[in-house]
């Protein structure tokens, strides 16, 4: 029942944001200098498709009406119209969100399985071999650009080794395998700095527990060291790593961006990159709605999940 | 991060300025020492330029076009034939004016609206820390996109776009650092002495609230250097044919196979200032907050 009252809390909180960030991206179009349709359409379009644009925009109602016009078609998933191939907005972004979803997905796996391991190990193992790897990974992996390490992936393992595609996208429902294959090196790219934090961060929260009395409790009642450190002092400190982990999607979300544009994946971080090239700004405005919506849900969830594991919370001890 | 350091003695300091306190702070802080060394170095560098460089940037020479690092050129050269070693050592300048720039934008406004929302609290806490709310559910590079795409692509406003992704993340752990010294009994004597707020919150609550910005602000200086880099690479940042380092990458990618160098260069040259950065903030975290040496 805490939970739950935890939960809607955290949601209603989340109304002002959600509110703030609708205006923030409405208000980026009627920023720019000029008559928006002119804007959209650029200095060639016909007075007969300004006026169209005009009128679905809702331009010649006072600001506050045109944002209010604008949100409820939002609402009813309307994310508004791209003037330039005509295809409305939710239809470009249906293909695209996947492939981002998928690939920040298997770079947080990635990067789970690479920093969670070696974090332990090196709060285990002091000065260990396991510790130097984690400094290492962890300075040198916030340090290095992401799209370098693509474009030295690419290089290496694409162009040299052949063994990864070095571009493009093959769907899961075409093939299993090669839609792996085409995911890897972009995933693994964008894996490595979230890796990097995060292993900084297993590293001292697994000291932090192992520090603890119950620790030494349960080592001197005789408890095998392995279950010591991946039964208890893993559950105590996953709270930490579980916080992190949410709080940097929005690193992988924003890595995405340039990562896909590395290796051409159609997801939602190119179609802003292109749109924005190409000045197709409702594109621009709905990819960003997307981005902001994924980023606020997984801090939802990171919440939740931060609920679930810290006892305080769901024993309301607040 | 770091590994132990010794504490040297504040007299034997002051006493030799000049070889002793080098190496006073290398004992102190080996990562710090070493970054800041680095961040000092590239600075000089990138600011005096045309010293450094053997050619200016954008001198061609087509008969010499895609050549591999030679005693002419030491880094080789282009697709255009410019020296790839001197357009690195510009590439550097507008590195380190967007790192400058940005955090000094992000530094002066997010310490002053922090230091306000952490000091008075209640409704102005509200009216200040809402919108940051807001700025902080973008990842930084699809505002620092939008805010390019939208309003234009030149330096300037570059430095000003990261400069306001940046605000929200100085504005909270300014006012985080405010609400622990407020609450301080110092805090309260020099109120109950009569005070002014202004008085206050510049002589007592800032200096000794700073530390933790600028530990940020050393990471956001790097941030910075990719934001631009990776904005500049999707061509969204400085334009041709202005020497950024993310624009040679991305320049170099067609060439990669042939001229690898086009690529590798200007990458490692990202990665050392990043680095340098890096290691500046990491000495400072262990010099300036001690609890949290090592993590």
């Amino acid at each position: 029942m805490r939970l739950l009252r935890y939960i809607a809390q955290r949601l209603l909180l989340l109304l002002p944001v959600l509110f703030g960030t609708s205006i923030l991206i409405f208000l980026l179009l009627r920023l720019i200098p000029g008559d928006p349709a002119t804007v959209i359409l650029g200095l060639r379009a016909t007075p007969e498709r300004l006026e169209i644009v005009r009128d679905e925009l809702g331009l010649d109602l006072p600001i506050h009406l045109q944002y209010i016009q604008w949100l409820g078609n939002i609402l009813q998933g309307d994310l508004g119209q791209d003037y330039r191939s005509n295809v409305p907005v939710t239809t470009l972004l249906q293909t695209r969100i996947p492939v981002t979803i998928q690939l920040t997905l298997f770079a947080l796996i990635l990067a789970i399985v690479i920093a969670v391991p070696l974090g332990i190990r090196a709060a285990v193992y002091p000065n260990g071999a396991a510790d130097r790897g984690a400094m290492f990974l962890g300075l040198f992996g916030i340090s290095i650009p992401d799209f370098w390490l693509g474009i030295m992936l690419i290089l290496a393992f694409a162009l040299g080794l052949r063994w990864f595609p070095s571009s493009g996208y093959v769907p899961l429902s075409e093939s299993v395998i090669g839609n792996l294959r085409s995911f890897f090196l972009p995933a693994l790219t964008l894996a490595v700095g979230l890796a990097a934090v995060l292993v900084r961060v297993t590293r001292s929260a697994v000291l932090e527990v192992l520090d603890r009395d119950f620790v030494r409790f349960l080592r001197a009642k005789g408890l095998r060291e392995q279950l010591v450190i991946y039964k208890h002092v893993l559950r105590n400190a996953s709270i930490q790593i579980v916080t992190v982990i949410g709080l940097q999607f929005g690193y992988l979300l924003g890595g995405a961006v340039i990562v896909e544009e590395v290796f051409s994946l159609p997801g939602v971080g190119r179609l802003i990159v292109n749109a924005t090239l190409e000045r197709n700004y409702p594109v621009v405005q709905a990819g960003m709605l997307v981005v902001a919506f994924l980023f606020i849900v997984v801090n939802l969830i990171t919440d939740v999940l931060y609920g679930l594991l810290n006892p305080n919370i769901r024993e309301g001890q607040s | 991060m770091t590994t132990v350091a010794k504490t040297t003695p504040n007299s034997q300091r002051r006493s030799y300025p000049s070889v002793q306190s080098l190496r006073a702070w290398f004992a102190a802080s080996p990562s710090a020492f070493v970054g800041g060394t680095l961040i000092i170095l590239l600075l000089i560098i990138a600011f005096s330029a045309p010293l450094f460089a053997p050619y200016t940037p954008e001198e061609m020479d087509f008969a010499a076009a895609l050549t591999g690092p030679s005693p002419t050129h030491w880094l080789g050269t282009d697709n255009f034939g410019r020296d790839v070693l001197t357009r690195v050592v510009f590439g550097y300048r507008i590195s380190m004016a967007v790192a400058l720039g940005s955090v000094g934008v992000g530094l002066i406004v997010g310490v002053t609206l922090g230091l306000l929302a952490g000091y008075f609290g209640g409704i102005i806490d509200n009216l200040i820390m809402r919108p940051m709310d807001v700025l902080m559910a973008f990842p930084a590079i699809v505002l620092v996109v939008a805010l390019t795409g939208f309003v234009g692509r030149n330096l300037s406003i570059m430095i000003l776009a990261i400069g306001i992704v940046y605000v929200p993340i100085f504005a909270r752990v300014m006012r985080g650092a405010t609400l622990e010294i407020v609450g301080q009994l110092y805090v309260e004597g020099a109120r109950a002495r009569g005070a002014s707020p202004l008085r206050l919150m510049l002589i007592h609550v800032l200096p000794n609230a700073i530390a933790p910005v600028l530990i940020q602000a050393s990471a956001l200086m790097g941030i910075a250097i990719l934001l631009e880099s990776g904005l500049s690479f999707i061509g969204l940042g400085t334009q041709p044919p202005d020497p950024s380092l993310g624009l040679m990458l991305s320049e170099g990618r067609q060439f990669m196979t042939d001229a690898p160098w086009m690529v590798i260069v200007p990458g490692v040259a990202i990665s050392i200032a990043v680095l340098g950065f890096n290691l500046l903030g990491n000495g400072l975290q262990d010099t300036l907050n001690p609890s949290r040496k090592g993590q």
